[in-house]
């Protein structure tokens, strides 16, 4: 297996790779909660059933011409992979959803792992996310920050019709509830909800989920995009302040929660849980080669980690960036009262604010739909012919 | 090749911010101050530079010796009064008048003098002076404000206009050289324009105008002073356009003649399910419109005429024909104008007594309505009920006449088709519950109601409306006389044609300006 | 790089000479907030600000005061910026300026900003 076989590890550390340490304390895992001791088979499961995306090599080349391999930059990539595909995942399948570890094939979860193959054909491939980056002023190779790889995903998540998913990236630490409403309900005004409406025409692939949305009428809570909010954070400057440890342990408390793209200096993780006062992340810096999900015989053994990683939070790198996904209105609503009350009015320096209404001294909200504008001004009028040969009559 | 064209746009953009951000940077805090005066954020200060501003405007501006020895007059008490520093002062005018004050000149002594004021200041004093103990501090303060651009965002912007202007030369200079007879032709055509204008509006309007916009121009953006003034007068507007409405409503109702004026009221006895059809096919969105808004106390001005609102007035206005819309539409787009004459006539049928009820009834219930429908307007109901209780007394005089004539001009429309399928729904509702106010409080003013209600879902007095709000509105409102006067143009009219004919009533608006002119 | 440039407004100024300057423009203008803001040193995505000392309105709102930074550099609505105060902070958004200054506020009397946008990973 490619796993075994080409394993090497990027991490400077040593690496973590023991298994739940057992103590009394609970375990906060996308929002479930476990206990270390006695729901060890769930805790380990559920962590197991997490994908888990990291370096890979002889991948095809980005744009054709660059490299084939994402060692020492792709990890912050690959982080942002990650939390949009647990989103996915929470999407389609639900939370509750385990991976079968006996290599079965499920439809649902094979579509979106093939969503994250490093092929340019899938729409969240290393490819597609490292291409997009140049027009966030990125070259291709060089390293991303948690801001930057959500705004690509957000460019990306446009072409994506089958999930639907709107991704909204909250910027300058607040949330403006009023810009997401805005957002997610675009679909109420422009389409009809009917049957099939509210999601697409392929509204059959999308799962009972899909459909119980799709029945709603128009201008009721079904017609509501799902949504993917990412809030780019930085807790300070070289260190974390102590002061948002508490609201940090505390996201991932919420069942909207997809878990915290961030890491140690320079090193990027995907925080997915808290135990005490460390936190539990999935660690891209390890090198596979390159599967291709569209052979039949291919094995997605390797996109799963059977251990989890620690470490504590006070070696966490201020940047960060916090996501949560709702699936509907009342989701939402509901993320917006527990945000509220654990977060924004908790404490005298909330991590983020949520305000219901963008603040008059803030640019107009411009949701990213895909269509580029025009850059051009005016057509240059260019001379055809410089020459002042005029016509000579002859004869 | 437009990826590098527009990379070198924005590098001559970034280029000439630059080139700006070196001129204005050292002079931040001159600017903001500026921009303060300009937007009028401190009255009293930018007050007092409007007050110099025109003195120096009119100084030049005025070549005379009126001015220059009231000016000189005024300077010399100054001149006694101030301290040694003022004393210069006169000497330089009494220099400027003797020039003949001519403006160029004094600009170009203005920019010599900075010029010199610079070089010395940067050039040369750094040069001869000792240096002092401590370096100056090369940061200085610079002002924050929310609302005024700072430094780097007006670059930014004098920057894109630069551009802009350059990129629009270069471009006007390659279309000399491709097309040169264009472009002699345009240019030509343009250059006569400004000629003409400058022809017909003096030179000095044309300065003093700019001057003025550029002083209170910024202040009108800053303030948000259009807005405000359209909120502040929203009120009014809302009660002219309601009067109107209610004046071309109740206008509908005049017949074509005065016959049988017993018919219509027998008819008016129909019931409400007939009422209800006859209003529930709408003739087009325009017509649906246009009746929701001529009957409807919601002032909704936001809404598209295009758009079919649901009848939800209480006015009785609405209730209560039987007749087709067919009928009631070619007779409304033709009769608009005709009912008018036969108002008088409608009086041969009413008691004074109704136009007591109609005082009573009609503006209150339309004033309550009012105020359950507009929580957004701040205008006072009984403005609506003082102006237009004696329009609405004229018209419902008028109405049933209007509406017997109508009803028995009858003729085939295929507007009844189109309407019955699309607003079946929305009417019924909101007709159930007009319907059922008016009529519960008048019942004996079915007559007028239905008159009313007639001229309510014809085509005509929407469009008129309509036109009537785009138009010079305070001519509308007018006393009820007027209608009279009009009434026999409006039956030439209405003889005319039985089609939909919206220069008739482009002509009958014509009428009632000019109507109103003459008063 | 000229080394005066590289040096922050604390070494390019003694405690004393800082101290006289809050003291003489808090005198002049008693509604209006010092504020010093500079780059993180670490800092390589974002613009240098062409000015460092600031006088706010000190009935401003952090956020405005972000936003006006922003605008100053002409940043894209999707770049990542953050004021950090004192080193320490982001602060809540919605604080004025006056709260932030009575809390934050350096011993000679000026408000200190870090601006920086996010780190990079690899």
């Amino acid at each position: 297996m490619d796993y075994v076989d080409g394993t090497f590890t990027y991490e400077s550390a040593t690496v973590a790779c023991a298994d739940f340490p057992k103590t009394e304390e609970p375990v906060y895992i996308l929002g479930k909660v476990y206990s270390a001791l006695h729901d060890r088979e769930e805790l380990r499961h559920d962590f197991v059933s997490r994908l888990w995306l990291t370096y890979r090599r002889n991948f095809p080349a980005v744009g054709g011409t660059g490299p084939t391999g994402d060692t020492g930059w792709g990890c912050m990539l690959r982080c942002g992979q990650m939390m949009l595909a647990q989103a996915l995942l929470v999407h389609h399948c639900g939370r509750d959803w385990r991976w079968a570890e006996d290599g079965r094939r499920e439809d649902m979860y094979w579509k979106i792992l093939s969503m994250f193959q490093d092929k340019k054909s899938a729409y969240y491939s290393i490819q597609q996310i490292a291409s997009m980056g140049v027009s966030e002023g990125k070259a291709v190779g060089q390293w991303f920050g948690p801001n930057t790889v959500a705004q690509v995903l957000k460019k990306l998540a446009v072409y994506d019709d089958w999930s639907n998913l709107v991704i909204h990236v909250a910027m300058d630490n607040t949330v403006i509830e009023n810009d997401i409403r805005g957002l997610c309900q675009e679909g109420r005004e422009s389409e009809s909800c009917d049957i099939m409406g509210c999601q697409n025409e392929k509204g059959a692939e999308g799962g009972p989920r899909h459909f119980d949305k799709n029945h709603k009428l128009k201008g009721k809570p079904g017609c509501w995009k799902p949504l993917l909010l990412v809030i780019p954070l930085r807790l300070g400057l070289t260190d974390i302040n102590s002061v948002y440890i508490e609201s940090l342990k505390r996201c991932f408390t919420f069942k909207q929660s997809v878990g915290i793209i961030g890491g140690r200096p320079n090193h990027a993780h995907w925080f997915v849980g808290s135990l005490g006062d460390k936190l539990i992340f999935l660690d891209p810096h390890t090198t596979q080669a390159a599967t291709d999900l569209d052979d039949p015989s291919s094995s997605d053994q390797s996109y799963h980690c059977q251990y989890p990683s620690l470490m504590k939070v006070t070696e966490l790198d201020p940047s960060i960036a916090v996501g949560f996904y709702c699936r509907n209105e009342e989701d939402f609503t509901d993320f917006c009262i527990q945000a509220r009350k654990h977060i924004t009015d908790a404490k005298k320096t909330p991590m983020f604010e949520m305000f219901q209404d963008r603040p008059s001294h803030y640019p107009p909200y411009e949701p990213y739909t895909g269509l580029t504008p025009s850059t051009t001004g005016f057509t240059e009028v260019r001379a055809q012919n410089d020459s002042d040969e005029e016509f000579e009559l002859v004869g | 090749m437009e990826n590098s064209e527009s990379r070198s746009d924005d590098e001559h953009v970034q280029r000439t911010e630059n080139m700006f951000k070196r001129i204005l940077s050292p002079i931040e805090p001159l600017v903001m101050r500026i921009q303060s005066l300009l937007v009028w954020e401190y009255p009293r200060k930018s007050a007092v530079l409007f007050i110099c501003v025109h003195g120096l405007f009119w100084f030049f501006a005025v070549k005379g010796c009126q001015f220059y020895s009231i000016a000189s007059t005024i300077l010399f008490i100054v001149y006694l009064v101030l301290t040694w520093k003022l004393k210069i002062w006169p000497k330089i005018y009494r220099f400027l008048a003797a020039v003949g004050c001519r403006f160029y000149f004094v600009v170009s002594t203005v920019t010599y003098i900075i010029y010199l004021v610079q070089t010395w200041k940067h050039k040369i004093w750094p040069e001869i002076r000792v240096p002092p103990a401590v370096p100056e501090d090369p940061d200085s303060w610079t002002p924050v404000h929310p609302r005024l651009l700072s430094v780097p965002e007006l670059c930014q912007y004098i920057a894109h206009v630069w551009c802009s202007c350059s990129n629009i030369l270069h471009y006007w200079l390659t279309f000399r050289r491709v097309y040169p007879f264009l472009f002699c032709v345009m240019s030509c055509t343009f250059f006569f324009i400004l000629a003409m204008i400058g022809h017909y509006i003096p030179g000095l309007m044309l300065a003093y105008i700019i001057v003025i916009s550029t002083l209170l121009g910024p202040s009108v953006l800053y303030h948000n002073l259009l807005k405000r003034v359209y909120l502040k007068f929203e009120p009014i507007f809302m009660k002219m356009e309601y009067s109107i409405k209610l004046k071309n409503k109740w206008s509908f109702k005049v017949p074509r003649s005065s016959t049988s004026v017993v018919s219509a009221a027998g008819q008016v006895e129909i019931s409400d399910t007939d009422s209800e059809t006859d209003f529930t096919p709408s003739l087009d969105p325009v017509t649906t419109a246009a009746l929701a808004r001529a009957i409807t106390d919601s002032e909704d001005e936001s809404l598209d005429p295009s758009l079919s609102t649901p009848l939800l007035s209480k006015e009785p206005s609405i209730d209560l024909e039987d007749e087709d819309d067919q009928e009631r539409q070619v007779d409304f787009d033709v009769n608009f104008e005709e009912g008018i004459p036969e108002m008088p006539s409608f009086e041969d049928v009413l008691d004074n007594t109704d136009d007591e009820l109609l005082e009573l009834h009609i503006p209150k219930k339309r004033s309550k309505h009012r105020r359950q429908k507009l929580e957004d307007m701040n205008f006072v109901p009984e403005h609506f009920g003082d102006t237009s209780d004696s329009e609405e007394e004229e018209t419902d005089l008028n109405f049933p006449s209007l509406m017997a004539e109508s009803l028995l001009d009858s003729e085939s429309n295929s507007g009844g088709d189109m309407l019955s399928g699309a607003t079946g729904a929305f009417m019924s509702k909101t007709l159930s519950s007009v319907i059922g106010s008016a009529l519960s409080g008048m019942s004996n003013l079915k007559p007028n109601t239905a008159s009313t209600s007639r001229g309510d879902s014809s085509n005509v007095p929407s469009s008129v409306s309509y036109k009537q709000r785009s138009g010079d509105e305070v001519d509308f409102h007018v006393s009820p006389n007027n209608d009279k006067p009009t009434g026999p143009d409006h039956q030439q009219v209405a003889d005319d044609s039985s089609d939909i004919d919206i220069g008739e009533e482009f002509e009958f608006l014509d009428q009632y300006d000019l109507e109103d002119d003459e008063k | 790089m000229p080394e005066s440039v590289s040096k922050t407004f604390k070494q390019r100024k003694s405690f004393a000479v800082r101290k006289d300057e809050v003291a003489g423009i808090r005198s002049k203008f008693p509604t209006k907030v010092p504020v010093i803001v500079e780059k993180y040193h670490k800092e390589n995505q974002l613009p240098l600000l062409d000015k460092t000392k600031f006088l706010v309105p000190q009935e401003l709102t952090m956020s405005q005061f972000a936003t006006i930074i922003r605008n100053r550099m002409s940043l894209n609505s999707n770049q990542a910026f953050y004021l950090i105060v004192n080193n320490k902070s982001i602060s809540s958004m919605s604080m004025t300026l006056a709260e932030v200054y009575r809390d934050d506020k350096d011993e000679d009397g000026f408000l200190y900003m870090t601006y920086a946008s996010q780190e990079m990973f690899g």
